[in-house]
């Protein structure tokens, strides 16, 4: 407190400190004495305080008494006032200390919420991949257990062939056994016998021969050239085949070669030396191919072939992409290369075709439909015929008195045009005789060229009368 | 088309001789031989016992008629109908028995394949062979009857044995990298043995004539495997049809699959033309009834059908199999390659109304033919790419590139075509009913698109038989 007081003492003394103490006098001096009663007075007043002298007849006199009391009361008012500030300081600072700690809590707060939001986020993370590895186990499990339905129905399938099979066995072997048993009890064996009336000799004619090594050696040399005629036929069909397939592919690398070497002079800028390139592996190929002619079981040359061709396609493929990619690339420009038809307008064409194919398809079964209509009904003919007729008779009828109209129509036509030629023939005499009569007045006017006026005016008059006739006209 | 009287048949045995001359039939314990163009009676033999294997000699001058249950063998000769040739194996019994390639041995399989018999025409001789194997082909000659394969079985393990069909003697003998061998089949060209393992175990090897393994091929683990094989005429392609519902093309070359041929329930997307058999019954007062329509017998009873071409996406009736049975009637279990190999028709057991037309050239589907019942037996022309097939109705169906055609069979008292044949040289038609039999002959010109009025053939033989 006693620091706040001085702290409020020192408030006090900036107060009359801040102005010089000669400047102390300076509200009040010996003439505004009144004045400034009057005025303090007011002050006292408005502030809620006795006024300091009473006013009588004009001659303020100085209350001692009230002075020193409203100074008391000013002193006690501005004591309370620096106490209220006092206190309001330390308010403040209080609230002050208050705002930083809640600023401080909230902050951590935010930290923590921040961190619990991170760690939310994580989880949802972690629940998410565990849902879907749970998902994958179960379509494991699903696949598993079918797997597992689909062994044991193996199995089962497995088992009950096997039982069948035992059971088949074990009949056998019962009837076996009981064969068995009746052939040893039944003493009386009958033999097998054959009774031919004659033995008949064999297919081809020959006598039988003993059974010799040396008959075996020959079924075994026959059995071995059976074999290798066999594979002499198979190794010449697959060199025959081979052979084709040669030629195939000679031919393909021919027509690749002279497409790639026609295509040379059709090339834009940049692979201007490509197709040169191309002409020139071609005519490579072209040399090389007489020469591979000769020696076409050569492993090697067979290999340059298969090479050779392989190059060529790769060639004849990225020309073929170049080729296409002109043709979008002529689409979206403006160019027309007429030699690339772009597959838009082509295929937009083969879609109209196709529907004015439908069209005229339609048009026919409708067509014939109709015809077969007509045709297939042998007994409504009269009535048809009849109808026919009638509908025939309507139009007939309307056919008629549109023709009378017409027939009207250019009657008046007639009648009208003959006016209008009339009308023009009169016109056209009129026209004449009115420039016969300008031409008339014109001369005459010429020709009566005086300065007199009364004969002007009569002209004058005259012309008038003319020009008026004209103008009427 | 012509369709011949309608003749007595028992045992579903009908044969034409190789050179396509005649026509043998059984009926009970006769054998009734005929004429092929003239249908006459040219023989007539009388067996011990109910006939159950009838079986031409290659060159057509001899008859095998089996008859198991006696255990007996005769043999008839159609030059000297009085020689006469009987074989009985005795109390070992009769199992299966065939002729050999040179028509002079007769090869007879014992009760519980102890053994098999090879028995000579021309010398006294008698061979025997051990150890055979009782599956599903566990014996096949070579095309140019050469040499013949046997599948035998020793000591829980699979052999096969290449025999000499001049002197029966064994050229070779190996064993087999198989479980449990299920079938044996030369190329038709005579080199190459395919070995196949028994449904639990999808295996096909591939053996040269002298014995070496050339190649192996397995498509899948576990799942029921190989249902049916087939090799094409030129020995180019090997077709496996298996329970998996899928046919596998292997080429000669490389012994590797080339392309998988599925059958789906649905087609949503193909090239291929699918005709489907639409009956139609007739209803009774708008056709004309005249005189000669009315000696088609039980025309009311039998309708017609006539094929129409289903527009896509096309869904199959599907029978699913059950699933505690063997043998699941799932699966490729027919397949036959046309005489030109250009075309392939196989049918799906679980899709039993389908065949299905295969291309080879393109390897993709031509055709598919979808019929009102199950289709029982087809049959390629052996000399042009034509499919005869049936379904146990009345009705003759007939596919060929250009198209497909019905063709009712006339007869009175109606009659079931159960199978059907071809003549070797493919311009005539065997139908083979429970009990009877009837010739179809084919006309020389292409067949049309529509349906065809049949009308009877003018025999006028009556049979009594």
């Amino acid at each position: 407190m006693s620091p706040l007081r001085r702290s409020s003492q020192s408030s006090l003394l900036p107060l009359p400190m801040n102005r010089d103490p000669y400047m102390l006098s300076s509200f009040c001096t010996d003439e505004n004495v009144s004045e400034c009663l009057s005025y303090i007075n007011q002050e006292l007043s408005s502030i809620g305080l006795t006024p300091v002298c009473t006013e009588s007849d004009g001659s303020s006199e100085l209350n001692l008494v009230a002075l020193l009391n409203s100074m008391h009361d000013l002193l006690q008012t501005h004591r309370r006032g620096l106490r209220a500030v006092e206190d309001m300081e330390v308010e403040q600072l209080k609230t002050n200390s208050n705002v930083d700690y809640l600023q401080l809590s909230n902050t951590r707060i935010k930290d923590t919420l921040e961190l619990s939001k991170r760690e939310n986020t994580g989880l949802l993370e972690r629940e998410r991949q565990l849902q879907i590895k749970v998902k994958s186990l179960q379509k494991c499990l699903k696949n598993e257990k079918d797997e597992l339905q689909k062994l044991q129905n193996i199995i089962a399938s497995r088992a009950t062939q096997y039982n069948h099979d035992m059971k088949r066995k074990e009949r056998e072997f019962n009837k076996l056994k009981e064969r068995l048993n009746q052939l040893l009890v039944d003493k009386k064996e009958k033999k097998l016998t054959i009774e031919v009336l004659n033995y008949i000799g064999r297919p081809d004619g020959k006598r039988g021969l003993w059974k010799t090594e040396k008959t075996e050696q020959r079924h075994e040399g026959e059995m071995y050239k059976a074999l290798l005629t066999d594979y002499d036929y198979r190794h010449k069909e697959l060199l025959v085949e081979n052979a084709e397939l040669k030629k195939v592919l000679q031919h393909m690398k021919r027509d690749m070669g002279s497409i790639l070497s026609l295509r040379k002079p059709v090339f834009k800028d940049g692979t201007h030396e490509e197709g040169l390139e191309q002409f020139g592996s071609a005519e490579e190929e072209f040399f090389d191919s007489s020469r591979e002619s000769l020696d076409v079981s050569c492993e090697h040359a067979r290999e340059k072939l298969t090479n050779s061709i392989r190059l060529q396609w790769r060639e004849f493929k990225s020309h073929v992409e170049r080729l296409d990619s002109q043709a979008s690339f002529a689409q979206e420009g403006e160019r027309a290369n007429i030699d690339v038809i772009p597959r838009e307008t082509h295929e937009e064409e083969m879609e109209r075709l196709k529907l004015e194919i439908q069209q005229c398809r339609d048009f026919i079964q409708t067509q014939q439909q109709l015809l077969q209509q007509q045709l297939t009904s042998p007994f409504e003919e009269d009535a048809a015929s009849l109808l026919n007729d009638c509908y025939i008779l309507e139009e007939k009828e309307r056919l008629k008195e549109e023709w009378e109209a017409l027939e009207k129509k250019r009657k008046s036509f007639e009648s009208e045009r003959g006016n209008f030629t009339d009308a023009a023939i009169r016109l056209s005499h009129e026209r004449k005789s009115f420039e016969e009569d300008r031409a008339s007045w014109l001369k005459h006017q010429f020709l009566n060229f005086t300065p007199f006026t009364d004969q002007k005016k009569l002209q004058m008059s005259k012309s008038q009368s003319a020009i008026s006739i004209c103008k009427k006209r | 088309m012509n369709f011949s009287e309608v003749f007595k048949q028992s045992n579903q045995l009908c044969k034409v001789s190789p050179d396509g001359k005649y026509l043998a039939t059984c009926v009970q314990y006769r054998l009734v031989v005929r004429d092929v163009t003239t249908l006459q009676i040219l023989h007539l033999y009388t067996c011990l016992d109910q006939v159950m294997h009838l079986e031409w000699s290659s060159d057509s001058l001899f008859l095998l008629c089996a008859m198991y249950r006696r255990g007996l063998v005769q043999v008839w000769s159609l030059e000297q109908p009085d020689w006469h040739c009987k074989i009985d194996e005795g109390s070992i019994g009769l199992v299966a028995s065939r002729w050999s390639p040179d028509g002079r041995h007769i090869l007879n399989t014992t009760d519980f394949h102890l053994r098999i018999t090879v028995w000579s025409l021309c010398t006294k001789a008698v061979s025997y062979i051990k150890y055979p194997k009782a599956c599903q082909k566990g014996l096949d000659f070579s095309r140019d009857g050469c040499y013949m394969a046997l599948a035998e079985r020793r000591d829980c393990k699979d052999y096969v044995s290449v025999f000499v069909c001049d002197d029966w003697h064994l050229l070779r003998h190996f064993e087999t990298e198989t479980q449990d061998l299920a079938g044996v089949e030369w190329s038709p060209n005579g080199c190459v043995l395919a070995v196949w393992d028994s449904c639990l175990e999808y295996k096909v090897l591939f053996y040269s004539l002298d014995g070496r393994l050339l190649s192996s091929y397995s498509a899948y683990d576990w799942s029921l495997g190989i249902k049916s094989l087939t090799w094409s005429p030129s020995s180019q392609f090997l077709a496996i049809g298996s329970y998996d519902e899928k046919v596998r093309i292997l080429n000669h070359i490389t012994w590797k699959k080339m392309t998988e041929l599925d059958h789906p329930a649905t087609i949503n997307n193909t090239k291929a033309v699918i005709y489907k058999e639409v009956e139609r019954r007739r209803a009774a007062g708008t056709e004309d009834l005249s005189s000669h329509n009315l000696t088609i017998g039980s025309s009311l009873f039998n309708t017609q059908s006539k094929y129409e071409i289903s527009p896509l996406p096309v869904q199959f009736p599907v029978v699913k199999p059950d699933p505690d049975r063997a043998n699941p009637k799932v699966g490729v279990s027919s397949m036959a390659f046309s005489p030109d190999n250009r075309y392939l028709a196989t049918r799906n057991d679980s899709m039993a109304t389908v065949l299905w037309v295969w291309d080879m050239q393109r390897l993709c589907l031509l055709a598919v033919l979808e019929q009102t019942s199950a289709v029982r037996c087809f049959q390629w022309d052996p000399r042009r790419p034509r499919l005869a097939l049936c379904t146990g109705n009345a009705k003759l169906y007939l596919w060929s590139p250009a198209g497909c055609v019905s063709v009712q069979v006339p007869s009175e008292g109606g009659f079931q075509v159960q199978s059907v044949s071809w003549h070797p040289n493919g311009d005539s038609l065997i139908l083979l009913g429970k009990e009877q039999l009837c010739l179809c002959y084919m006309d020389t010109e292409d067949e049309e698109e529509e349906d065809t009025h049949t009308h009877t053939n003018t025999h006028t033989h009556t049979e009594q038989l």
